[in-house]
């Protein structure tokens, strides 16, 4: 694992250096299927959801997914982040395997974590915001009680919110702000690898960029390795290092994204980039760098 | 449909034989063992000598089939309900069957006549309220039902027998029919009964004996809010509205909202089954009208346990079939509810 | 939600679901001058309960042969007395005590047993949880009455033992409703993030979910409380698993019935006091359910937007609970 490319020292964190190195995420052969339909007479209908899917995302890159509704992305998401068992295959993070069997040691749990798309949904309306975020600190007793405290502190500014934001309640904020939240709260058990279940889609526009440009800073700092799920291909290219495009279940093409975009050669794909029409490339860049943290301000 | 009603069906024998095990243990576990209640007391007119007591409680024991291992116990247990035999009361030395089979038929013409009672106060208040909402009409309606609820229905009674038997004597308050009456036995229900033979004076006495518990257990009008709000939820629907738009008379609308929320009511009225039926516990004990009810509080008074098991357990068939039906009917009348059982 | 049942949790699952669903619809709150007698009725017979000894003239249970069956007015017994002249006043006083503490003990045991039941059938699922709701189907089969009468049949005579037996009589419907917002819950987003955290069983569900099933359980529980003074006031006046050893408000009208013909007192004034209080706990309860209910109309009038959403998923879902109501899920 000393492969890792050397990372930058942004965050001045010595967490930050020393336990987040990004690591590999990999996922061999994952096949999932669900009942549906029917049980009552003996025999339900089975659909794959994930048929063999393989993925490999290198330490500190970010691996684009995407995929029309009901292709099978969530259903990933959750496999890799063990809230689904896999009906076979595994995940592996840092060549540990995560997925296998029911009983993981709780030390893995801290290598993968998820962010939802819904951010109204993906916290506890009734937790404050700074336990919200201390609450895997506290799972894992990585910290004492004072640490802990200045720890939250710092993840909340980290992700660009005020500290008065410790003591009010998700419902008290945007959706943007509500999606930071749920990030600081990811990033508190310090994992390596970080699942985005179309984490802006649920936004404003305005709003996405912002996201995604602190997902950036974070990854910059960090070495976090990111699986982006979008079903929109040009969210991912302009983020993403490389790309893998889903359908019913089955990676049908996967390679850089610029020439996916440009070059789609599944017909599937070449549908999705006919649905998303490509973006001037000069406003994309403009787009990446619109650091319009207005909404932060309160 | 067929679907829906198997499986409604495969579900009632389940929940069947669930309630058959319940009772099969209640009766079982009474605090310490049931037999030593019984004969240490000497509460049986049949134990007085000491050495009548080992054979008393032998017989009793075989009795009520507490003989032999748990499961075999049971297993005799099931078989001899599902032949309709429940065992022989203690103290009446008759078959529980047969005491049922003559108490039941009262049961059901007071249970009857108290839905009777609901239903006339219930569905004018709920139409009513319903077409005229929040009018005086609708207001005194759900009045009318909170006090109904809130009111215990045993004191109820009783207040019904101090005003129409006491202040204003002009009906009875005890029994089912006059003394001294008597009607041929056909159905087992009196008043049928009654009726089809043309025994006239039998069947007058059987109504008057019936008013004053039929409206104890009917004047909650309990289906008042349901009907009302079934009928407010079709009026602000969509398709209302369409009807209203394309130029149907009010009266004609009016129609449709009711057929539309008839399924839910049917519902309702299946699940309040149940309730009746727990309710004439308490009417048929005021006015000592002797149904199920009032032989299952003297079954209590007297330890009667096999009489006890067969009165519960014969209740909750009744109130489970019933469901049962209005489930049918409620999935003939809503075709949503079959799409639902599909899925 | 009791009516001629008297019982309890008649108000059972599919009661709670269908008619706090469709019953809501259209109607409106609760004048608040009704809410103020309710609360205030409430708050006088909780008063009364608590200093019954320093509020009743009389011993409730000392007996006086020269002065019995004294029509209500009779210098010293405003309510008059008895066939064995204890004060009627007295015992209403001191009937209080039982009919409130046992109710609220059974409201609160029940909620226990219930939300402990619920979350686990919700939470873990699988065979636990078909297991857990084949029971509860059994358990709803039996009408509320008669379930209390073989409960208590089974466990015997006395106070702890009648409260036993209206907990263990009147579980299962709550824990049905428990148990279906569970399920909800679960799958929401912010119970996988917990256990995506690290986040054990026990956390998730006694941190994550109770808090948000709260105001559902005290919404039921809020609405059940009258339906069991009536359930315990019935008991008594059956004379089932209690009798007149205690003084509650059910023996008294059982003893009253006999002189009806010559003493109406001593059976209207335990009536008007059960109904009094019942007609009160369940405004009070409509009211709970008016503000803390996520799915009445009054209450997703003011919630914010977000929120908004997930009570109309819930309302979606209990509608379709409410199609199958019975069916047995
Ligand atoms: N728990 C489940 N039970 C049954 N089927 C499921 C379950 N979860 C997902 N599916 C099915 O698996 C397929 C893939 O679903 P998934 O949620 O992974 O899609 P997705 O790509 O994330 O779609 P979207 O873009 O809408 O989020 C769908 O057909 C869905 O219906
Ligand atoms: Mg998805």
């Amino acid at each position: 694992m000393s492969e890792n490319p050397p990372r930058t020292e942004l965050m001045g964190s010595s967490e930050f250096t020393n336990h987040h190195l990004g690591r590999t995420l990999e996922v061999r052969n994952l096949v999932k299927s669900f009942k549906v339909g029917s049980e009552s007479f003996g025999k339900a209908e089975r659909i794959k959801a994930v048929d063999d899917v393989s993925l490999f995302v290198p330490a500190g890159t970010t691996m684009g997914l995407v995929g029309e509704s009901g292709s099978g992305k969530s259903t990933i998401a959750r496999l890799i982040c063990r809230l689904l068992e896999p009906d076979s295959g595994q995940v592996l993070v840092d060549g540990d395997e995560v997925t296998a069997g029911t009983k993981i040691p709780k030390g893995y749990a801290r290598k993968v974590q998820i962010v939802f798309q819904d951010p109204t949904a993906s916290l506890n309306p009734r937790w404050k915001v700074r336990r919200l975020v201390a609450e895997g600190i506290r799972v894992h007793g990585l910290r004492s009680r004072s640490e802990t405290k200045e720890r939250v502190a710092e993840l909340v500014s980290l992700v660009g919110l005020p500290e008065h934001a410790l003591d009010r309640y998700p419902h008290e904020f945007s959706g943007g702000q509500r999606q930071r939240i749920a990030i600081a709260r990811a990033l508190a058990v310090e994992p390596e690898v970080l699942v985005l279940d179309e984490p802006v889609s649920a936004l404003d526009v305005s709003v996405q960029a912002q996201i995604l440009v602190l997902l950036q800073e974070l990854q910059a700092a960090s070495g976090l390795t990111y699986l982006l799920i979008a079903h929109d291909l040009a969210v991912v290219e302009r983020f993403c290092d490389e790309v893998a495009v889903i359908e019913s279940g089955r990676i049908v093409e996967a390679g850089d994204p610029e020439i996916i975009h440009s070059r789609p050669e599944h017909p599937y794909t070449k549908a999705l980039v006919e649905a998303h029409p490509v973006p001037d490339p000069h406003e994309r860049t403009m787009y990446v760098h619109a650091q319009d943290k207005a909404e932060v301000a309160e | 449909m067929t679907k829906f009603v198997l499986k409604r069906l495969a579900h009632t024998v389940i929940v069947l034989l669930g309630v058959s095990v319940m009772v099969f243990f209640l009766i079982r576990y009474l605090p310490g063992d049931p037999l030593d209640v019984l004969f240490t007391q000497g509460s049986g007119d049949e134990v007085t000598a000491a050495d009548d007591l080992a054979e008393g409680r032998r017989r009793f024991a075989e009795g009520i089939g507490m003989v032999g291992s748990l499961p075999s116990q049971y297993l005799n247990f099931l078989s001899e309900i599902v032949q309709g035999d429940l065992g022989t009361s203690i103290f009446r030395r008759i078959p529980v069957s047969t005491l049922i089979a003559t108490t039941l038929p009262l049961t059901l013409q007071l249970a009857i006549a108290g839905q009777i009672v609901n239903i006339l106060l219930s569905l004018p208040l709920g139409i009513v309220g319903a077409l005229k909402q929040n009018s005086i009409w609708d207001r005194g309606g759900t009045a009318f039902a909170l006090i109904g609820t809130a009111m215990p229905n045993f004191w109820q009674g009783i207040m019904l027998i101090l005003i129409f038997a006491v202040w204003w004597p002009i009906l009875p308050v005890s029994g089912v029919m006059d003394l001294g009456l008597s009607v041929e036995h056909i159905t087992g229900i009196p008043i049928v009964d009654a009726f089809v033979t043309g025994n006239w004076p039998a069947f007058w006495s059987i109504i008057r004996h019936l008013i004053l518990p039929a409206i104890t257990l009917g004047a909650s009008a309990s289906l008042v809010r349901i009907l009302r709000s079934s009928l407010l939820e079709v009026k602000h629907q969509d398709f209302m509205d369409a009807y209203r738009a394309r130029g149907l008379r009010e009266r004609s609308v009016t129609s449709h909202m009711m057929r539309n929320a008839l399924p839910t009511t049917v519902v309702i009225f299946g699940i309040r089954l149940g309730a009746i039926i727990g309710g004439s516990v308490v009417v048929e004990t005021v006015f000592a009208y002797q149904g199920m009810g009032w032989l299952l509080i003297n079954a209590i008074n007297q330890r009667d346990y096999p009489l006890i098991q067969g009165i519960v357990l014969t209740f909750t068939v009744f109130t489970v079939l019933a469901n049962l039906l209005s489930d049918i009917v409620h999935g003939w009348l809503d075709p949503r509810v079959k799409v639902e059982a599909k899925t | 939600m009791s009516d001629t049942d008297d019982l309890v949790r008649i108000a059972d699952a599919e009661d709670v679901d269908v008619t706090s669903d469709a019953a809501l619809l259209g109607e409106q709150p609760t004048r608040s001058w009704v809410v103020m007698f309710a609360f205030a009725v409430v708050a006088i017979a909780v008063f009364t309960a608590i200093f019954a000894p320093a509020l009743a003239p009389h011993d409730p249970t000392a007996q006086s042969l020269v002065d019995r069956l004294q029509p209500p007015g009779t210098a010293d017994h405003l309510l008059g007395t008895d066939a064995i002249g204890r004060d009627i006043l007295s015992r209403i006083i001191y009937g209080a005590r039982l009919s409130l503490g046992a109710a609220f003990l059974v409201a609160t045991l029940t909620s226990v047993l219930a939300v402990s039941v619920g979350l686990i059938s919700g939470y873990f699922g699988g065979w636990v949880d078909t297991v857990i709701m084949r029971i509860v189907d059994i358990w709803l089969a039996f009408p509320g009455l008669i379930l209390a009468i073989a409960m208590v049949t089974a466990l015997g005579r006395g106070l702890d033992k009648l409260v036993l037996a209206l907990v263990l009589a009147g579980w299962a419907g709550m824990a049905r409703v428990v148990r279906g917002e569970t399920l909800q819950l679960r799958e929401r987003e912010y119970t996988m993030s917990a256990r995506v955290l690290g986040v054990g069983k026990i956390g998730i569900m006694f941190k994550h979910l109770l808090p948000n099933i709260m105001p559902t359980i005290l919404v039921i529980t809020a609405l059940d409380i009258g339906s069991t003074i009536l359930g315990l006031a019935s008991l008594a006046f059956l004379g089932v698993g209690i009798g007149s050893e205690v003084v509650t408000w059910g023996s008294m009208l059982s003893e009253g019935r006999n002189y009806i013909s010559t003493a109406w007192w001593v059976a209207l004034f335990p009536g008007l006091a059960i109904f009094f209080i019942v007609l009160a706990v369940n405004l009070v309860g409509d009211w709970v359910r008016d503000r803390y209910d996520p799915r009445s109309p009054f209450r997703r009038a003011k919630l914010d937007a977000a929120t908004r959403k997930a009570a109309e998923e819930q309302e979606a879902a209990s509608v379709r609970d409410a199609a199958t109501a019975g069916g047995g899920g």
